[in-house]
């Protein structure tokens, strides 16, 4: 049974000159446990997906089960990580990550939860810092540690990492990976980069633009720890390459 | 060759943002000084006559004894007080009011239009109508205070609060967070600095209209004190109740800012 089921969605922006379909006909399963990427150019409704998904966007037609149950708002089951860490300047690390607690819970289990996570994001010794004292990867991981204090059963990520360096990002998504065999938790990945998404998807769902349609879903059959350079990779990477830049070829060939 | 000036170039930065700073602190100091002496000389002249404009030698001399025969320190207080009050209260209304127009739809709706009308009345307008309402002691200049401190604090407010970032408040969405965590965890931190310019700026009004209110009726006061100067012939007087609303001013949004960085000490564009 899957755990996110999202049949026949459409979905339509008003704007003054008219009516934009951002998303068409868009079905997917997602089982428990799944990594899934979501890889498009910019402007293809991705992020609009995973929002509806979130429950921060509604869509046109079409249904979008979680658990059996259609999603209507928000919830703490579907954690949230946005592309800018979106952290509360006014508070601090520690305070930060305390927001995200939806439970009510007493101040010692609270802190003792805090520490918690500060650990696995590797930041004990930032818990009083300011968001405007650290770097944007450090940043970015304190979001992450707000969104898992609640266990949620999936992660929602969009672009997580599109605004770091790229050797921050490599680190990055160890460490998701890391996280998730930990949470055990599902993850459904936006992002525009190709290798990001061989690198961290079980399966890869690649969008064209405008309007927003699945064009292909990939399963990547490499074992974990993978190497961005192995042979395989980068025939999973080329795949990837084919579906968004041969589109133009066949033009050609018909004018021969 | 290329060597020379990649090695050159960071020590003349170095060296000239040195510079400009000197200037620049220069600037700060040396025009208000030139200035004074500028003045000073043409008075010591004669070329300006005192009973115009006094030199400032004369007008600080004044000032000195103004403070130590307690006469100055006496209006002083009086104002100061006048102002505390009309503050508090003007502050007070324009954050509640603010916030409540910033956070509800129909407040907003019901208030635009009074708001509008009654928002370009000059401040020193109202003094004619509230001596008929309220009589000429204190309560007719503290709402007088009160009115023009009040409508810097609602704008900002107002402007703060609608302003919140919506990737915030999302945030707050997605951790399903209820309007109280929202109201008060994201939307009035979040306009703190803002509100923080609305006061300052209050304060900056009320001290301004508090000369006003007391030119009219009073008794004691700064204001007061200055047309009472101006009735004896006594300039040296008057400027020195200027140098005096000048400093105090000056004084209270120093204070003002300190609290400020205190508060909001969070906010990283206060640091640039």
């Amino acid at each position: 049974m899957a755990i996110l089921s999202i049949n026949q969605v459409n979905k339509e922006f008003q704007i003054p000159t008219g009516k934009v379909k951002a998303l068409e006909n868009i079905s997917l399963q997602v089982e428990e446990g799944e990594f899934i990427c979501i890889v498009g150019a910019s402007g293809c409704g991705k992020s609009t997906l995973l929002r509806i998904i979130a429950g921060l966007e509604e869509q046109t037609t079409g249904t979008v089960l979680y658990d059996n149950t259609p999603i209507t708002k928000p919830s703490t089951d579907r954690g949230v990580i946005f592309q800018e860490s979106r952290l509360f300047p006014w508070l601090t690390v520690e305070k930060n990550i305390e927001f995200g607690i939806s439970n009510a819970l007493d101040k010692a289990t609270k802190k003792e939860l805090i520490q918690h996570y500060l650990n696995i994001v590797g930041l004990q010794e930032f818990q009083k810092a300011y968001p405007h004292q650290l770097s944007g990867g450090m940043q970015q991981r304190v979001s992450i540690a707000r969104a898992l204090i609640n266990q949620p059963k999936i992660l929602l990520l969009d672009e997580p990492f599109g605004a770091l360096d790229a050797l921050t990002k490599m680190t990055m998504q160890d460490e998701i990976l890391r996280i998730r065999e930990y949470q055990k938790s599902t993850m459904i990945l936006v992002t525009h980069d190709i290798d990001e998404a061989v690198y961290l998807a079980d399966r890869v769902v690649i969008m064209s633009s405008r309007p927003g349609t699945i064009r292909k879903v990939l399963n990547i059959q490499l074992p974990r720890n993978r190497n961005r350079n192995s042979s395989d990779f980068v025939h999973y990477r080329d795949i990837i390459y084919q579906q968004f830049f041969k589109q133009e070829e066949p033009d050609f060939n018909y004018e021969i | 060759m290329e060597q020379t000036t990649l090695k050159e170039y960071p020590i003349r930065k170095v060296n000239s943002t040195d510079w400009k700073k000197k200037i620049l602190f220069g600037l700060k100091l040396g025009v208000p000084i030139v200035l004074l002496l500028t003045w000073e000389i043409l008075s010591q002249s004669g070329m300006i006559r005192s009973t115009i404009l006094p030199a400032p030698s004369r007008v600080l001399e004044t000032l000195w004894s103004l403070l130590i025969s307690g006469e100055m320190f006496k209006h002083i207080i009086t104002s100061l007080l006048r102002i505390l009050q009309g503050f508090l209260i003007g502050a007070s209304v324009g954050i509640i009011l603010g916030i409540a127009i910033g956070l509800f739809k129909p407040v907003d709706a019901a208030t635009t239009l009074v708001i509008g009308l009654l928002r370009p009345i000059p401040n020193l307008a109202w003094i004619p109508i509230l001596i008929l309402w309220f009589g000429i002691g204190e309560t007719s200049k503290i709402v007088v205070i009160a009115i023009a401190c009040f409508w810097p604090v609602l704008i900002n407010v107002i402007d703060a609060i609608k302003r919140t970032d919506s990737k915030l408040l999302e945030v707050a969405q997605v951790l399903e967070k209820n309007q109280k965590t929202l109201i008060l965890q994201v939307i009035l931190p979040s306009s703190l600095p803002s509100i923080f310019v609305g006061l300052r700026s209050g304060m900056d009004f009320a001290w301004r209209s508090v000369v006003g209110a007391e030119l009219i009726a009073a008794s004691a006061g700064i204001g007061y004190f200055m047309s009472y100067s101006r009735e004896i012939s006594q300039t040296d007087s008057m400027l020195a109740s200027v140098v005096c609303i000048a400093f105090i001013g000056f004084a209270i949004d120093f204070c003002l800012r300190k609290v400020q960085a205190k508060i909001i000490k969070w906010d990283p564009n206060y640091f640039k």
